[in-house]
């Protein structure tokens, strides 16, 4: 079990990935090792190539091995490769070898001899699985024979042995990086590893052959991830993908999406990886390929469908006769999925197949979230708490074990140690957000490639855990700073936050800050008061729970009310006020409620809300019912920005708006009738402004508006089918974008790159608070992209929106801003407009579609 | 003996300028290559021969394919408004017959109290239709026609079979002309609310309210989700729920099937009570099991609505159809709506409709 261990230790052999559901059976996610020399030896088996190529192989041979008269044969089935398949680099090969003496190709050729043997003691030691001092002895005559054979082939005429040779070791050098610790491979020596395979490649281009690149582009590969050099293993895990594709190689293709998939893993980015799998699948099957039939099975268990994920991994089982370190992945695996689909029976069968087969950590882990799934708290506490025990676990395996302890002195009520224990958890996690390097992705070209090593690594649990523990320890301002600090990290560039400046946020709304953590089982929610005080509680709905409430109130929201189309109007109030009294309990209700009866006229509560409520018609509840305030102004936050909550803007800053909108098609027609209503209604109002409507509402116009510092009222479609060439995926991502005339438009990655730091913008469009979810970041999409370039305020839509119902909502909404005189609130306004709205006979889904998301 | 002179001993074939042809046409597929050439050539250029080779054509593709193929592939103008006898056969309540749903026995009184024939055949259809099947004004369908697919769709064979002697006799009749007055053309289609975006989600139906009245459910449960790129099969998995915001449901039943429209045709779906469900949708996407979602709808019992629907169903075409089409619509029961569109012929318009996808 220890080489096992020591590839749970570097990066490549980190399993990690999002553990939002069952963080109790993370431990899991230390065992899939798919960079292991064993398996992708195994994977790198000759493919059927086609006749053509056969033919012009066998006649290659024949040549290299001393039959001059297969050179007119090895012509003309290049020329053919050439001609027929668009293989012209055949001809380059043909050419290559045919201008060798025979001499020279007779020398070539045993020199190619000893390198196949060599080739296959080293595929053979993957096959058979040599691990430990075994392996390393046999690796280290490898390594020598080769270096050898590289030495003497490389001054040959025919020097492609020298190119194999070197590109051998490469794979030996990176193999040892992945099995063994980063310092164990100096410096110096992972340079000469790079070496050999970058003059590998170098000797196969001089030679014209690209097919045999493959494999040092690969090792090149793979050294770079072990190295931690994330953005060179993505550069020739790419170049390695696009080569096998072009020339028929769908085993180093498999390879290299793997290697995304390993990439996309440690960034916490779980749309990279699905992207990955999926083109991974468009050529292989899960029964062909265990590493990805345990992806995805790990995939469909970290969002929480945990019989389907047991279902799927029973179906594509690795084969009994497979590698043992697959059948050990098979049963963590299998076995976390049905101990979170309540199996405990089925999951301590597969977890004591490990524990006697392999033992280590892995077993330790698992059988300790078993414990505490059993609630036999003491008995994980046993497993866990020897220091000598834990010392001698990967970094991640302490971590996870920490975050365990933690859960189980929480459950004993030791409420001290639970603490320390968690704490060092978090610690972990910032580890390994700091190892991350580029960790704050959102001003990243690509938005919607952020991934969070919170959510994906740590678990959104242990933070809920640790938040729950100090809030009953009295140190209520720390849980609710935790709950800030761990979640949308982007939106502060990784700054901290202090207790200090989080009572300045609650002094800013007359109600104070309300903040979430969503957690797998349960959830943690906390309220700060004006004047410092916290109230909390502990809400038994965990995250699957909280997204299929808020799935089913969006439903109801959006469901006819007309009584003829209605058959239960009482549904939705009896549904909102259920929802509202479970994600505010009355601890916190009831705290807001005595705020509000000393409040002036149209308090405000700030929400920060996380998690699956960032989806919540949350403007649509009986808040009034709750706080007894009939005009309170809800201002929702996605995370607190590190700007700080400064000043509200004056009046005189919200007189000159750019408000663009109505883009034509190519034929001149509007799309969008309400738009115009809504933009005139706006100048109106706003007389100063700068009103861009129609074929003038181009794409040039809309960013010259981002880049003002004017306010911005937008009133289009927005789309989700753009699609943008990825760095971090071989697939293209999609991206959500406003629609400008003549069919182009403006993408949230334009919107990310050009920073608009307005004072308010009104996005009216569909779902403009909609977005990619990321686990402890949120949805990443253009309320995201506006807020954390330093927008203040965002009018956001929570579904595609009523063309009418935006258009009075934008009018009703310029009106109530204009007459708060000195110091418009943005969120006053947005509630009295909503109100406006009711008044005027709109339905639920027309006034309840707009947020205002900011500082206020 | 050449195929010509083992021709069928009689068959319909006023109006055609080749008899000799014509004979062959409801046994085409004995014929030889060049036989079946020749055939296909005439009725090319034949205004009698034409649309009955294509009803052939249709029908063999059917037979070859399944109910899918001959449904979608049905030009707008073909005849085909008829119910097919096994319809009419549930309708008239004969031994074995299945269970319709409202909306079908709804669709199918309309058209009964309409057509003469189907009304007639209703009486005759009492009884399932022997197999193999006698065609009327033409020679009994030979035994000796065995290629192994009969045997393997004997069934539909049958239905296909009658269906097509109702098509092929329906030219001239007083049911045609009823239904060319139907009109789809006209019928008006509801339209959309105008929204910025699209945001519909993978789940399409059903959503929000299904109908049901004393007998069950107005129309067949179908689940329509958004087809996905390399999806081999998709499956629907419905459980049912006391409607709270956090209610657990209980797993009732799954559907499974390679194109993203699902049809729950059994007992338990067909009576599904009234009250609150939810329905989760999968892909097989390349072999890997994706999850689309899930989605709730309610299944409300109104037998006003229904009792009115079945008075509006006995009106005269288009105001019927359409009628239905509102009344169903106005009342939420906007996938029992396109439900009953999917029983009208086709048009741009109902095409349309039925292509619409919800946005949010």
């Amino acid at each position: 079990m220890a080489a096992l261990r020591a590839l749970s230790t570097e990066p490549g052999g980190w399993r990690a990935r999002r553990w939002r559901a069952a963080a109790s059976v993370f431990f899991v996610l230390l065992a899939l090792s798919a960079s292991g020399l064993a398996r992708a030896n195994r994977a790198v088996a000759p493919v059927q190539i086609g006749d053509d190529l056969r033919a012009f192989g066998e006649s290659l041979v024949a040549l290299r091995s001393g039959d001059t008269g297969a050179a007119s044969a090895l012509g003309e089935r290049a020329a053919r490769l050439c001609e027929h398949w668009g293989r012209c680099d055949a001809v380059e090969v043909a050419r290559f070898y045919l201008e060798l003496t025979p001499d020279e190709r007779s020398a070539g050729w045993r020199a190619e001899l000893e390198l196949r043997a060599l080739r296959e003691a080293v595929y053979e030691a993957g096959v058979t699985g040599l691990r430990g001092a075994d392996w390393e002895t046999e690796a280290a005559r490898l390594r020598a024979e080769l270096e050898s054979l590289a030495e003497r082939a490389q001054s040959q005429p025919d020097f492609t042995p020298a190119a194999g040779a070197r590109s051998l070791i490469a794979v030996l050098e990176a193999q040892a990086l992945e099995a063994g610790s980063r310092e164990e491979l100096d410096a110096k020596r992972r340079k000469r590893a790079r070496e050999q395979a970058q003059s590998s490649l170098e000797l196969y281009a001089r030679a014209g052959q690209r097919t045999p690149q493959l494999e040092p582009l690969w090792a090149l590969a793979r050294l770079e991830l072990a190295s931690g050099e994330r953005d060179g293993a993505r550069a020739h895990f790419a170049e390695c993908e696009r080569l096998a594709r072009s020339v028929g190689r769908d085993d180093y293709r498999e390879l290299a999406l793997q290697g995304f998939v390993t990439l996309a893993r440690l960034d916490g980015d779980v749309h990279a990886q699905e992207a990955a799998l999926l083109e991974l699948a468009s050529f292989r099957s899960p029964a062909q390929s265990w590493p990805m039939a345990r992806d995805w099975g790990a995939r469909l268990l970290s969002d929480d469908y945990a019989a389907e994920a047991a279902e799927f991994l029973e179906r594509y089982a690795p084969p009994q006769d497979s590698h043992a370190v697959d059948r050990e992945e098979w049963d963590l695996l299998i076995g976390s999925a049905r101990l979170r689909a309540g199996d405990s029976e089925g999951a301590r069968e597969h977890f004591e197949r490990v524990a006697s087969s392999a033992g280590g950590e892995l077993a330790v882990l698992a059988l300790a979230s078993l414990a505490l799934h059993e609630q036999r708290e003491f008995e994980a506490l046993e497993l866990l708490s020897s220091p000598d025990r834990l010392s001698s676990f990967s970094p991640l395996g302490r971590a996870r074990a920490q975050s365990l302890l933690g859960e189980a002195y929480a459950r004993t009520e030791q409420l001290e140690l639970a603490r320390e224990s968690l704490e060092q958890a978090c610690a972990a996690a910032a580890t390994w957000e700091r190892e991350r390097g580029a960790q704050f992705e959102l001003q990243s070209p690509l938005a919607r490639a952020a991934g969070s090593v919170v959510g994906e690594r740590l678990g959104l649990h242990t933070i809920a855990l640790l938040a729950d523990v100090l809030a009953r320890q009295g140190a209520g301002l720390e849980a609710v700073r935790l709950c800030e600090e761990w979640q949308s990290r982007s939106l502060r560039a990784g700054a901290e936050l202090s207790g200090a400046a989080l009572r300045e946020w609650a002094a800013a709304f007359e109600l104070g800050l309300v903040t979430w953590v969503v957690g797998a089982d349960f959830t943690f929610v906390a309220h700060l008061a004006p004047d410092g005080q916290v109230s909390h509680a502990r809400v038994r709905r965990g995250r699957r729970s909280l997204e299929d409430a808020v799935r089913r109130l969006r439903e109801l929201a959006l469901a006819p009310e007309s009584a003829a189309a209605s058959a239960s109007p009482s549904r939705w109030s009896q549904q909102a006020r259920a929802f509202l009294d479970e994600i505010v309990p009355p601890a916190i209700s009831s705290a807001m409620a005595r705020l509000s009866s000393s409040a002036g006229g149209a308090p405000r509560l700030l929400l920060s809300l996380h998690g699956p409520l960032e989806s919540a018609p949350l403007e649509a509840l009986p808040w009034e019912q709750l706080v007894g305030a009939e005009d309170l102004a809800l201002v929702t936050s996605i995370g607190l920005p590190g700007a700080g909550v400064g000043l509200r803007p004056a009046a005189d800053a919200l007189e000159q708006w750019n408000l663009l909108g109505g883009p034509v098609d190519a034929a001149g027609r509007e799309a969008l009738p309400g738009a115009r209503d809504e933009l005139a209604a706006a100048l109106a109002v706003r007389p100063k402004s700068t009103l861009v409507l129609g074929g003038a509402f181009d794409r040039e116009a809309l960013l010259a508006a981002l880049s003002s510092r004017s306010p911005l009222h937008l009133a289009t479609h927005l789309n989700g089918s753009v699609e943008a060439e990825s760095e971090r995926a071989p697939a293209a991502a999609t991206l959500t974008a406003f629609s400008v005339s003549g069919g182009a438009d403006v993408s949230v990655e334009d919107v990310a790159r050009l920073q608009p730091r307005l004072p308010l913008a009104v996005l009216s469009a569909c779902w403009t608070g909609g977005g990619q979810f990321v686990d402890a970041e949120g949805l990443l999409g253009m309320a995201r992209a506006f807020v954390g370039a330093g927008t203040r305020n965002v009018v956001v839509t929570l579904w595609p929106v009523d063309d009418a119902a935006a258009a009075e909502f934008g009018a009703a909404f310029h009106r109530a801003l204009h007459e708060q005189g000195e110091s418009p609130s943005a969120a006053r306004a947005c509630a009295a407009a909503r109100r406006r709205l009711r008044e005027l006979g709109f339905e639920r889904s027309g006034w309840a579609a707009f947020r205002l998301v900011g500082r206020d | 003996m050449t195929d010509r002179e083992r021709r069928p001993e009689a068959a319909p074939t006023g109006g055609c300028g080749r008899p000799d042809l014509a004979v062959w046409l409801p046994d085409w597929e004995t014929l030889d290559e060049a036989g079946q050439r020749e055939l296909a050539q005439h009725a090319d250029s034949c205004p009698r021969c034409g649309p009955k080779w294509q009803l052939v054509q249709r029908t063999d593709a059917f037979l070859e394919n399944g109910m899918g193929a001959l449904l979608t592939d049905s030009p707008a103008d073909a005849p085909a408004l008829c119910p097919s006898p096994d319809e009419l056969y549930d309708l008239g309540r004969g031994p074995g017959a299945r269970r319709l749903s409202e909306i079908e026995r709804v669709g199918l009184r309309a058209h009964v109290a309409a057509c003469a024939e189907c009304a007639a055949l209703i009486e005759t259809l009492r009884q399932r239709p022997p197999s193999p099947l006698l065609w009327r004004n033409a020679t009994p369908l030979r035994t000796g026609i065995s290629r192994r697919r009969w045997s393997v769709w004997a069934p539909l064979a049958a239905a296909a079979a009658l269906l097509a002697v109702l098509m092929w006799n329906n030219d001239e009749s007083a049911s045609r002309a009823v239904q060319r007055d139907v009109g789809v053309e006209r019928i008006r289609f509801p339209s959309a609310p105008l929204v910025r975006g699209d945001a519909g989600g993978a789940l399409w139906h059903p959503r929000e309210r299904l109908l049901a009245g004393p007998r069950g459910l107005f129309s067949e449960l179908e689940f329509e989700l958004a087809p996905r790129e390399r999806a081999q099969r998709y499956r629907a998995e419905l459980e049912r729920h006391d409607g709270a915001v956090f209610a657990q449901g209980e797993p009732l039943l799954a559907v499974e099937g390679a194109a993203p429209h699902l049809r729950a045709i059994d007992d338990q779906a067909r009576s599904l009570a009234p009250g609150h469900y939810t329905w989760e949708g999968w892909a097989e996407v390349d072999g890997l099991h994706t999850p689309l979602g899930r989605r709730d709808f309610e299944v409300v019992r109104d037998d006003q609505l229904i009792e009115e629907l079945e008075r509006r169903a006995s009106a005269p075409e288009p105001a019927r159809s359409e009628s239905i089409l509102h009344l169903l619509h106005g009342a939420g029961f906007e996938s029992d709506a396109r439900a009953f569109a999917r029983t009208l012929p086709a048009s741009p318009e109902r095409d349309a409709y039925l292509a619409r996808r919800p946005v949010r």
